[in-house]
């Protein structure tokens, strides 16, 4: 039997999908902030470069400000395609939810 | 915003270096600066509160320490340039196993004497000859070597018969035994992953071998554990302490693993057939 490969979506994922679709680009340390406690400092951008290379969110380097001297932070959107998966296990997870209860 | 401090001297300077050392630019750019970037920004925002400055250091730092800890296993560029990386999983990862089973050699010396040197010498032997096999056959599959290696256990057995007596006819029967009920097992229970497309390598390798996770592979390790407890029962201890770590971690990479993935995924299908 051929196995479908369908996008995987773990829950920190998910969870960072959730942040970025309800509170808009959000820079690392702001899902951190927001995740409360389930997202770390650091790993969050090892979290957030794999979702980038499934193309789940994209990322652009903060303008820099003429005079500013510090290390340029990054900003990550949700891409159309990581919405759509979002949804798409929203709509599974709810199915399911019946026999999961069960 | 990014942080502005009048300090010509940036904080973190010198973790920008290190991370130079110790990673390639992609993992640089994409997973360590950003880190770095947030450290200097909570930096920024203590303001001149020492409290919540030494806090911003402490997280900065954990957070570095965190990602050089677990750069080398989940970046998708590891294995390149990076000294850290390329250590744990490129070839000097490998140097380190030939260390080991060095080591593990001349731990074993005593019990073994000049059987342990001969299976060093013959092993080497084999490992340069199936590789230099290898590189003039790149197309070949796997099955060239079974001889060889059929050869090396018949001789493997005849080396220790001297030392194990009967035990060594009974492992024979036992392994013989145990590989027709695996493969019956297996026949009736085949693997629901999907088979891979990877033409598997003509070389000793004990990556290239698939093991899946299944009732088949418990036998194995059971079978194996057994068996170097009746062959080696002064170690026994030390197998039991093995046994226990290697319980831990398997339970520990499982349960990291379930939390990583979905229920549904194919990949964790296998436990339930």
């Amino acid at each position: 039997m051929t196995h479908l490969s369908i996008p995987s979506l773990p829950p920190k994922e998910r969870l960072i999908l959730d942040l970025l679709v309800s509170h808009g680009p959000l820079f690392g340390l702001q899902l951190v902030a927001l995740s409360d406690g389930a997202l770390k400092r650091g790993t969050v951008y090892v979290t957030l470069g794999r979702m980038e290379t499934k193309g789940y969110v994209r990322s652009e380097q903060e303008a820099v400000p003429p005079g500013a001297i510090g290390l340029p932070r990054r900003l990550y959107y949700p891409t159309p395609l990581g919405e759509r998966v979002r949804d798409a296990w929203s709509h599974m997870a709810r199915a399911l939810l019946p026999e999961m209860q069960s | 915003m990014t942080a502005v401090t009048p300090n010509p001297r940036q904080p973190g300077e010198r973790l920008v270096k290190l991370a130079t050392r110790l990673f390639d630019e992609p993992t640089r750019s994409t997973f360590v600066i950003p880190a770095l970037a947030d450290y200097q920004q909570e930096l920024g925002e203590a303001g001149a509160s020492t409290t919540k400055q030494l806090m911003a250091h402490v997280r900065g730092y954990a957070a570095f320490a965190r990602l050089v800890v677990a750069a080398p296993f989940i970046v998708p560029s590891a294995p390149m340039g990076s000294p850290v990386t390329t250590f744990v999983t490129g070839k000097y990862g490998g140097n380190l196993l030939l260390v080991l089973a060095l080591a593990l050699f001349a731990a074993i010396r005593p019990l073994f004497g000049w059987f342990a040197v001969a299976v060093i010498g013959l092993g080497i032997a084999l490992a340069i000859a199936l590789r230099l096999w290898n590189n003039s056959h790149p197309d070949a599959r796997g099955g060239a070597a079974d001889p060889l290696l059929t050869l090396l256990a018949v001789a493997l057995f005849a080396a220790i018969w001297s030392m194990f007596g009967w035990f060594v006819l009974a492992a024979v029967a036992g392994g013989v035994i145990m590989a027709i009920a695996l493969r019956r097992w297996n026949t009736r229970h085949p693997s629901e992953l999907a088979p891979t497309s990877r033409k598997p390598n003509a070389e000793i390798n004990l990556s290239s071998i698939p093991v899946a996770g299944d009732i088949a592979g418990l036998l194995f390790v059971i079978g194996a554990i057994i068996t170097v407890l009746l062959g080696l029962p002064d170690i026994r201890w030390f197998v039991l302490a093995s046994v226990v770590v290697g319980a831990v971690l398997a339970g520990g990479l499982f349960a990291w693993r379930s939390s990583r993935s979905t229920a549904l995924t194919p990949a964790n299908s296998i436990l339930r057939r």
